[in-house]
């Protein structure tokens, strides 16, 4: 079944995270998320929602508002959370792989895949979830959860470039850059530390908010 | 994602502006890869100055570019970015791959 209500707008989401619960829960998800009752930000939207809205803007905008982040801080969060989202609607929720990445003719095929998952109301409607936490002192837990079933085969992390434009382990060298498969690795530059929770399909990443001193 | 392309001494400069993310990949191609998929003996100028965000997948359309490129024999300056976009080329090392001008 649909949901009655249409999607909420970007104002609504923001005001909802602005507000003191700084909760926000889209009618229609599916299936219902569970959020933590502690948390500093927790948010969950249905795929189709959070893949056509400007997600990211708003929940740094939000983050920045409550604790009020440096500069450098609060570019990297929000350059790792739109990884971290993409991440988990399109390899999770929608459950498509990232080989179509490495080419503009497997780009424009990604786009029609897109859009058909995104009609499919399985898929649509499965909820991505948002929760900021403090981690005393001066961190700050941010978990990109998704309900699919892809992404990662097993539970850790797999291993990926130091560098995000660095051959893979085992690549001969000289071997151009993959043009795909770069989102962990800004992940893992951004975060102090970041982790993949397989049970709950959660990727944890740790900043922390002081600015690095001109780093 | 906008264009604009400006003929100089070293061939057409490319200037991108807005948001190069993964919904600019149709317009990428028809307008930034038809300048950069040409014979020339100088590299491809992009300026990024307009340039308010970029993502992994903005940063794959840029290594793709290079690719083409490359193959034509020439490189890509990269120039004028800033905020975000200078951040995010900085962390991901584009400074070895690409020349990168203030």
């Amino acid at each position: 079944m649909s949901p009655a209500a249409p999607p909420p707008e970007e104002a609504e989401i923001l005001a909802a995270l602005l507000a003191p619960a700084g909760r926000l829960v889209e009618p229609g998800c599916d299936p219902a998320p569970t959020l933590p009752e502690q948390a500093l930000l927790a948010l969950a939207l249905r795929t189709i929602t959070a893949w056509r809205l400007p997600l990211t803007p708003l929940v740094t905008e939000a983050l920045h508002h409550r604790m009020g982040l440096g500069q450098e801080r609060r570019l990297d969060i929000h350059i790792a959370l739109q990884e971290a989202l993409t991440n988990a609607l399109l390899h999770g929720n929608l459950g498509l792989g990232s080989e179509l990445r490495g080419s503009f003719a497997g780009l424009g095929l990604l786009q029609e895949k897109i859009e058909t998952g995104l009609s499919d109301p399985l898929r649509a409607n499965r909820p991505v979830v948002v929760v900021a936490r403090p981690a005393p002192p001066a961190h700050l837990w941010l978990e990109v959860r998704d309900y699919g079933q892809g992404f990662f085969p097993s539970g850790a992390l797999p291993e990926g470039p130091a560098a995000p434009h660095a051959p893979r382990p085992g690549t001969p060298l000289g071997t151009p850059p993959p043009p795909h498969g770069r989102g962990l690795g800004l992940i893992r530059c951004l975060t102090e530390s970041c982790e993949w929770r397989q049970e709950s399909r959660t990727l944890a990443m740790l900043f922390p908010l002081a600015e690095a001193g001109g780093a | 994602m906008q264009v604009k392309l400006t003929p100089g001494l070293g061939g057409v400069e490319v200037a991108v502006s807005g948001t190069l993310t993964f919904d600019a990949h149709a317009a990428f191609r028809q307008v930034v890869m038809a300048q950069v998929d040409q014979p020339g003996a100088q590299p491809v100028l992009l300026d990024l100055a307009g340039l308010d965000y970029i993502d992994s997948a903005g940063l794959g359309m840029l290594l793709l570019a290079r690719e083409a490129a490359e193959k034509r024999g020439r490189g890509i300056i990269l120039r004028g970015a800033r905020g975000q976009v200078a951040r995010i080329l900085t962390v991901s090392k584009f400074n070895q791959l690409f020349t990168i001008q203030p």
